[in-house]
C-alpha cells in the first residue's frame, strides 16, 4: 500500500515546541509535506482541543485579504493566537501561481510574532480552496499553537462552496452594488454562509445590500458592515465570531458539523485515489463504458490493498 | 515542464522589495515570468524590512528568495538577510538579487551569501533557467 501516517506524535511535539519559541520553520516545513502529499498518504490525528476554523470567502476584489489583515490585528491584539491560510488560483496553463495575499497582510504581521500566515496555490482544485486545505487546517489545529485559523479562499463565484467542507464558520464578504435582491436568494454560496460582511460599507448602497442580505438569510447569524481598509466594524465581526464559537461548543453543533465532514472525507480520498489509478490504466477506446469502469475500479481496488 | 522537474511539486519563490523603494514593475514582471514557468510565487509587496522578508521565507517554506532593489541599498539589505537566514536555519534558500546593481557589487553580494545577481536587461528566461537549475539542489544539499 502506498499509504502511511505522516507525523508521529513525537514529530508533532517537536513542531509545537519550536513554534512556541517563535521558530516557524518546522511547522512551515510540515505544511509543505502535507501540501505536496497525495491525500491518501496523509492521516492527521484529531486534535484534543479544537480551534475555530473560519472561512472567509466572496468574489474577487471584495476586500477579503484586507479584511483578513484587519481580523489578524483584531484577534491578535485581543490575545488570540492566529493562523491564516490564504489561497490564490494556480494557472491552468503553466501550473504556476502568483500568491499576492501577503501584500495586504504584512502591515498587520509586524510586531505580532505569534501570527502564522501561509499562502497556498489552488493546484487544480475547484471550489475556491486547495485540495490540501482541510488537512493543513487540521495540522495547524493539532499543533495547539492557535486559537483561530482564518482561511481566505480564492475569489469565489456562486458554486464555489468547498470552504463549507473545511470551516466551522463561513463568512461571505460582499460589497454594495453587486446586484439586486434576487441575487441574495439564489442557491449556492449565499446558502452556505453563516454570516455576511458588507465590506466597503462607506459606499452608496451599503444599507440596502445589508437589508437584502438580512431579509434573504433567515438562518444566518448576522450581517456585518465593515470598511476594512480603515478597520471600521472589524471588532464587531471578531466579537461575533467569539459568540458563534461559544454556541458551537455549547450545544454540540461543532461536533455534529465536524463528524458530518469526517464522514465525507473518506469518499473524497477514495475519489482522488480512483482518479489517480485511472490515469495510469490503458483503456480500450472501443470497450463499453461498463467494462471500462469495471477495469478502473478493479485496478484501483487491487492497488489499494497491495 | 522538463523531465527533470516532472512529478516534483512546484518551486515556491518569495519575491520581495526591501526598503523605501516603491518601484515594483520589475518585481511584478519577474513574478509573472516565474508563474508562467510553473513556479508558485509569493509576492510580499513594497517597503519590506529584512525581518518581514525573513518571516515570509520561513512561513512560506520558500525554496527561493528573490530580492528586487532599485534604490541602491541592496548591499545592506542583502547582508542583513543573509545573516537572518543563517540564524533561522534557512541557509538552504537559493538567494538571488536583481535590479540596478552595479557590476562591481556582485562579488560583495556573493561574499555575503547571495547565490546570483541579475542586473538590468536580464532576459527573464535566463532567470527562470538559473532558478530551475539550482533551486532544489540548494534545498537537498
Amino acid at each position: 500500500m502506498g499509504r502511511s501516517t505522516l507525523f508521529e506524535s513525537d514529530q508533532i511535539e517537536t513542531l509545537v515546541a519550536k513554534g512556541r519559541e517563535g521558530h516557524w520553520a518546522p511547522l512551515a516545513r510540515a505544511v509543505t509535506v502535507v501540501e505536496n502529499s497525495p491525500p491518501w498518504e496523509v492521516s492527521i490525528p484529531r486534535a484534543s482541543r479544537p480551534c475555530h476554523i473560519v472561512g472567509i470567502t466572496g468574489p474577487p476584489g471584495a476586500g477579503k485579504s484586507t479584511l483578513t489583515g484587519r481580523l489578524i490585528e483584531s484577534f491578535a491584539d485581543d490575545g488570540q493566537r492566529v493562523a491564516v491560510l490564504a489561497i490564490d488560483p494556480s494557472s491552468p496553463l503553466s501550473g504556476g501561481a502568483v500568491l499576492g495575499d501577503r501584500v495586504r497582510m504584512e502591515t498587520y504581521l509586524n510586531g505580532r510574532p505569534g501570527v502564522f500566515v501561509r499562502s497556498l496555490a489552488s493546484r487544480g482544485s475547484h471550489g475556491a480552496v486547495a485540495g490540501s486545505t482541510r488537512n493543513i487546517a487540521r495540522l495547524l489545529e493539532l499543533s495547539g499553537l492557535f486559537d483561530i485559523v482564518l482561511i481566505e479562499t480564492v475569489g469565489a463565484g456562486q458554486t464555489e462552496v468547498a470552504i463549507v467542507e473545511v470551516a466551522d464558520t463561513v463568512l461571505l464578504v460582499t460589497v454594495p452594488g453587486l446586484g439586486d435582491a434576487v441575487q441574495t436568494i439564489k442557491a449556492g454560496l449565499m446558502e452556505v454562509a453563516d454570516a455576511f460582511i458588507v465590506n466597503m460599507a462607506d459606499r452608496p448602497g451599503a444599507a440596502e445590500t445589508a437589508r437584502h442580505l438580512r431579509l434573504a438569510a433567515g438562518r444566518v447569524d448576522a450581517v456585518y458592515k465593515t470598511v476594512a481598509i480603515e478597520g471600521t466594524g472589524v471588532d464587531q465581526v471578531r466579537d461575533g465570531m467569539y459568540a458563534r464559537w461559544r454556541s458551537l461548543l455549547e450545544d454540540g453543533q461543532l461536533e455534529a458539523r465536524r463528524l458530518d465532514k469526517w464522514g465525507s472525507d473518506a469518499a473524497l480520498v477514495a475519489e482522488a485515489w480512483v482518479a489517480d489509478c485511472a490515469g495510469a490504466i490503458a483503456l480500450d477506446p472501443h470497450a463499453t463504458m461498463q467494462d471500462s469502469v469495471d477495469k478502473i475500479l478493479k485496478e484501483a481496488s487491487r492497488r489499494w490493498s497491495r | 515542464m522538463t523531465s527533470a522537474t516532472a512529478g516534483l511539486p512546484p518551486l515556491k519563490v518569495v519575491i520581495a522589495k526591501p526598503g523605501l523603494d516603491g518601484h515594483d514593475r520589475g518585481a511584478k514582471v519577474v513574478a509573472r515570468a516565474l508563474r508562467d514557468s510553473g513556479m508558485e510565487v509569493v509576492y510580499t509587496g513594497i517597503y519590506q524590512s529584512p525581518e518581514s522578508i525573513l518571516r515570509a521565507v520561513v512561513q512560506e517554506d520558500a525554496d527561493v528568495l528573490g530580492l528586487s532593489s532599485l534604490s541602491g541599498a541592496h548591499l545592506e539589505y542583502a547582508r542583513d538577510l543573509c545573516a537572518l537566514l543563517k540564524e533561522n536555519d534557512r541557509r538552504d534558500v537559493l538567494f538571488v538579487v536583481g535590479g540596478t546593481i552595479p557590476p562591481e557589487d556582485a562579488d560583495t553580494l556573493k561574499g555575503y551569501g547571495v547565490h546570483e545577481v541579475f542586473g538590468p536587461g536580464t532576459p527573464t528566461a535566463e532567470l527562470v533557467a538559473y532558478i530551475s537549475r539550482n533551486a532544489r539542489q540548494a534545498r537537498l544539499a
